[in-house]
């Protein structure tokens, strides 16, 4: 096993071990970046330089004697919509092209601070609006297990990055499934933490209640170190929450007794004879190995995405309109009036996507139809966390298919918005409840991987861990090599 | 002939007096070189989010409560949409439906007489930037427009009068009192010049005994107490001369010019406004239970109304005297400490009146300006014990007031009280 | 449900220029999301109270204290700039 195919943990392991350096480790996956990118087309931006700089201040430390914090010296790839000071930062569209942001996102300084060099930016659907990181103006990521299929989005390039070891941690961002389904697609596990768990200040706003940052690993474990990082209170983010600092790997290893697992009878409607069976069989597998599954209803979930389609859009196009050409971003030539320049600017610099949801938001908050669609959304949302509280009653656990279908082939779903949408029917429904949830590996479906999404209460990110790597050690899966 | 009746409502803007922005971190004093106060937040770059400053919250509260609202136990802030390019975020944040104050009034004298002035709401928002048009005095014949945000997310309360104002008289009244108040309770400081306080004017004409009112306009722009009164005398001649040929009056903005002291239609074309309000996701609710309003309530002053019946009820001060000396509330915190220390209320009244006020004039300054001096008083190092004295005192201080060697009955003032008197003025 | 006049006025609002064809695409493509987001109103929602977050905090507040900013930093994006200040074309008076 060289090194780009070891999980982070083994990785500082090993560097703590002096066994190999940060930079040694960082020069690996750089090299496997350039390589594969031909192909794979992950990153918008390669940072080799920043992310050796920074690998060889770890090795400083080191050479130093000093002890290591967790996962430093460690690399990890950023999706391109959190702001890097004086780094490209785009969000995958062309009004953003080349733009600098002049600050940090609170979880970079974090970042830079635990000493995790940073490979670069990685591609995305346009602003995070998509399913299979097609809408990006720059260009189309491959699934690393078949390069015919999509990686799945919104944080395809981030997914990809790992799934393709040209990192072996990546950060992304999850406002309907954007980590998950992508992790999904990809192979690997993608954490969404509970909605004001993670700042979001120079996260680049999609849908202001409903983003999340989170991440991308190999294993359960990984995922469970980096949010250690990640997660904290951050006073320039008033929705982020003051809670005490955690370990979230506190329950790893320790597998908790009587769990009940709830499995809503809603999420394995819609699937398909094949992918059911799959389904059937793995529930089948873990309940002989003595976990217990419990059916139930979630019978708000089947308007979950009917909301969503309202909820984000309608955010979004607020959060989009200081994209008018005046303080950053592209700005239309030949203009002779600002109004003319604030149109031309916003129609040459979105793309199709941004624009459909723009005037789906625009719509939806418009006066006459405010409280027919975006209040009556709003109730809806109240009725789906209902839902959900009432299952945690129940149960430690709700589980699911993160997907109901694996990756598919590019291109194949661009021509209607709508049957793209309904590839996150299964992950929108958390982040409508602010719930953390991730997607674990779980079989293959065609030489796909199909995921097992594991949703928790809220702040139990904690247990929802322990569960997830209790079940991963059941699954076994190979992963790809 | 129809008698007509005027009805007005007053839109206030004041700028909450604070030390930075109302979401951001920026400061808020008036600032020369364009852009240099400003960061992520307010010139709404990508990712960067707001928090709100809780001194601008204790503000409404006191200004609320100053006027006898509602303070509303929920609040929360909401995004006004629209595009400008003084607009950084391409929304502005501010109140809806949910605003911090609601339904209170003021009472205002006017001839002799009290009127009382309903207020229908109390609301806290941010300012956007600033254009400034190049290569003509206006927008029109401009070659092109710079953007400063130095202005951009500073606080403002928006005081919504109902339209209980029936004269240009009494909304000129209702502009000055309010004035008073803001600046009384530290709430903004008045200062008209800098566009601390602003007023937007909505004006309608129905004839006398009827109930329901006439199509309004927006007088936008009244920079003064005087193009208060100008601007609403030449709207209400414009709507009742259009009234009295049997036109209609079209719903419209207008903008009133001070120095031609006209009002031009702003809108020719009915653009289509819709501002999609909603709430802000990025911030969250405000919940202000009982004892934060009673905290408050326990740190405001006595309010000049209060005080202008009290000094003539029982200090003997005629209504121009006692007038006088609510004018502002440094006049009257100086009145008052100046009566502790001995001094008759009548003569003092007529020593402000007089010589300080010749003097203050004299030497463009005004007992805010030199807050020092009421810092003084205020912390009892004030070093006289006769009117006499203080006039004395008062002139040598004012004289030398970069550095206040202050006379006392021949006893030159220890240097130390003199740190302790500056570091208390700051 | 949806028009073209409808798409047009959405595009004024959010200050977007669509040709025709544009025009009627995503008249087409929000006619179908509307049409499918109509599933909603079989839920009776009258006495539910709308959430803006899932995760119910309020009363976050920041102290009254300045933090200076490098202000140069944020005009290296611009456009456009003069002295200090983002430089916008003419805006026309309506
Ligand atoms: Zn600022």
């Amino acid at each position: 096993m060289t090194l780009i195919h070891k999980p982070a943990t083994e990785l500082q392991e090993l560097i703590k071990q002096k066994q190999v350096s940060s930079r040694e480790v960082t020069e690996a996956f750089l090299a496997q970046i350039h390589l594969v990118e031909p192909t794979l087309n992950a990153f918008l931006t390669i940072t080799d330089e920043l992310a050796l700089s920074m690998a060889d201040v770890v090795d400083e430390k080191i050479s130093k004697g000093h002890a290591l914090g967790p996962l430093e010296g460690v690399p990890i790839a950023i999706k391109d919509n959190i702001c890097t000071e004086n780094i490209p930062t785009t969000c995958a569209s062309n009004i953003l092209k080349g733009f600098l942001p002049p600050y940090n996102a609170t979880i970079i300084e974090t970042l830079k601070h635990a000493g995790l060099p940073i490979l670069g930016k990685t591609n995305m659907d346009e602003f995070a609006m998509g399913s299979s990181t097609e809408t990006s103006a720059y260009q189309k990521t491959h699934n690393p297990w078949n390069i015919d299929c999509v990686p799945g989005g919104s944080s395809g390039g981030s997914a990809v990055a790992v799934a393709g070891f040209e990192a072996p941690l990546s950060i992304g961002s999850d406002t309907g499934g954007s980590i998950r389904q992508p992790a999904s697609f990809c192979g690997n596990v993608g954490l969404k933490p509970t909605y004001g768990r993670v700042s979001r200040y120079g996260l680049i706003a999609f849908a202001s209640s409903l983003d999340q940052i989170g991440s991308f690993s190999n294993n359960v474990t990984d995922t469970a170190h980096l949010l250690n990082l990640l997660a904290g209170h951050d006073p320039k983010d008033s929705t982020s929450l003051a809670l005490e600092k955690e370990d979230f790997t506190r329950f790893i290893g320790s597998p908790k007794k009587g769990l009940r697992v709830g499995l809503p009878n809603e999420f394995f409607k819609h699937l398909s004879p094949e992918i059911k069976a799959l389904y059937t069989t793995l529930i089948n597998k873990l309940s002989q190995d003595g976990i217990e599954f419990v059916w139930l209803d979630l019978p708000s979930i089947e308007y979950a995405l009917a909301t969503y389609y309202i909820i984000a859009p309608a955010e979004a196009s607020s959060n989009l309109a200081r994209y008018d050409g005046v303080r950053f971003g592209f700005r239309a030539a030949g203009t002779s009036s600002t109004s003319e320049m604030i149109e031309q600017s916003r129609s040459q610099g979105f793309g199709a996507e941004v624009k459909r949801r723009i005037l789906i938001g625009t719509y939806v908050l418009s006066s006459g139809y405010y409280d027919a669609y975006y209040k009556k959304a709003q109730k809806v949302r109240t009725l789906i966390k209902k839902d959900f509280d009432l299952a945690f009653e129940q149960v430690d656990i709700i589980a699911s298919p993160t997907t109901p279908t694996p990756a598919f082939k590019l291109g194949e779903k661009t021509s209607d918005p709508l049957e793209m949408y309904l590839s996150d029917i299964m992950t929108i429904p958390l982040n409508l409840a602010g719930l953390p949830g991730l997607s674990i590996p779980c079989g293959l479906h065609n030489n796909l991987p199909m995921g097992w999404q594991l949703m928790g209460k809220a702040f139990d990110e904690a247990r929802l861990l322990q569960v997830a790597h209790q079940m991963e050690s059941l699954i076994g899966f190979g992963g790809r090599s | 002939m129809t008698q007509w009746e005027v009805v007005i409502g007053l839109e206030i803007h004041a700028q909450v007096t604070t030390r930075s922005k109302l979401f951001c971190s920026c400061s808020t004093q008036f600032g020369s070189t364009p852009n240099s106060q400003v960061c992520p937040v307010c010139t709404g770059m990508p990712g960067a989010l707001p928090v709100l400053n809780r001194a601008v919250l204790d503000k409404a509260i006191a200004l609320g409560l100053a006027t006898h609202c509602t303070i509303n136990a929920h609040n929360e802030f909401a995004r006004k949409n629209y595009f400008y390019p003084d607009l950084p975020k391409g929304y502005q944040i501010s109140q809806l439906d949910k605003p911090i104050c609601s339904r209170g009034y003021l009472d205002v004298e006017v001839d002799g007489n009290t009127r009382r002035i309903g207020l229908t709401r109390i609301h806290m928002e941010e300012d956007a930037g600033k254009l400034v048009h190049q290569g003509s005095d206006n927008i029109k014949g401009a070659t092109h427009s710079l953007v400063d945000l130095n202005r951009s997310s500073i606080p403002l309360v928006e005081i919504v009068s109902e339209p209980d104002i029936r004269s240009a008289k009494e909304a000129k009244a209702y502009m000055e009192s309010m004035a008073q108040i803001v600046r009384w309770l530290g709430v903004c400081d008045g200062n008209l010049e800098e566009g601390s306080l602003r007023c937007d004017a909505n004006i309608s004409l129905r004839a006398k005994g009827t109930e329901a009112l006439g199509t309004k306009t927006e007088v936008k722009n009244l920079n003064s107490f005087k193009a208060v009164e100008r601007a609403i005398l030449l709207e209400v001649d414009r709507q009742m001369e259009i009234l009295e040929e049997g036109g209609t009056i079209i719903q419209e903005t207008r903008h009133y010019n001070e120095a031609t002291n006209s009002t031009k239609s702003l809108r020719s074309k009915e653009e289509a406004h819709d501002y999609r309000y909603f709430p802000d996701p990025d911030l969250v609710p405000i919940a202000i239970d009982r004892a934060w309003v009673e905290s408050i309530a326990q740190t405001l002053p006595e309010l000049p109304s209060e005080r202008y019946k009290r000094y003539q009820a029982e200090l003997g001060l005629s209504e121009y005297d006692a007038g006088k000396m609510t004018i502002n509330r440094e006049t009257g915190d100086y009145f008052e400490a100046t009566l502790k220390l001995g001094g008759n209320a009548k003569e003092t009244a007529n020593w402000l009146n007089g010589d300080i006020s010749a003097w203050l004039n004299e030497n463009s300054s005004t007992l805010i300006t030199s807050v020092c001096l009421m810092n003084m008083t205020r912390n009892d190092i004030a070093w006289f014990d006769t009117v006499d004295g203080i006039h004395q005192g008062m002139r040598a201080d004012i004289s030398s007031i970069n550095r206040p060697v202050t006379i006392t009955k021949g006893r030159p003032v220890a240097d130390d009280d003199i740190r302790i008197f500056w570091n208390s003025c700051i | 449900m949806i028009s073209h006049e409808d798409v047009k006025h959405l595009a004024t609002l959010s200050r977007l220029r669509f040709n025709e064809a544009e025009v009627a695409q995503y008249t087409k493509d929000l006619g179908s999301i509307f049409e499918y987001a109509k599933a909603l109103n079989e839920l009776p929602t009258d006495e539910i109270a709308p959430s803006s977050h899932a995760i119910p905090i309020e009363n976050v507040f920041r102290e009254d204290v300045i933090v200076p900013f490098d202000a140069d930093a944020l005009l290296i994006n611009a456009p456009d700039e003069e002295g200090h200040a983002f430089k916008v074309p003419q805006i026309l008076a309506d």
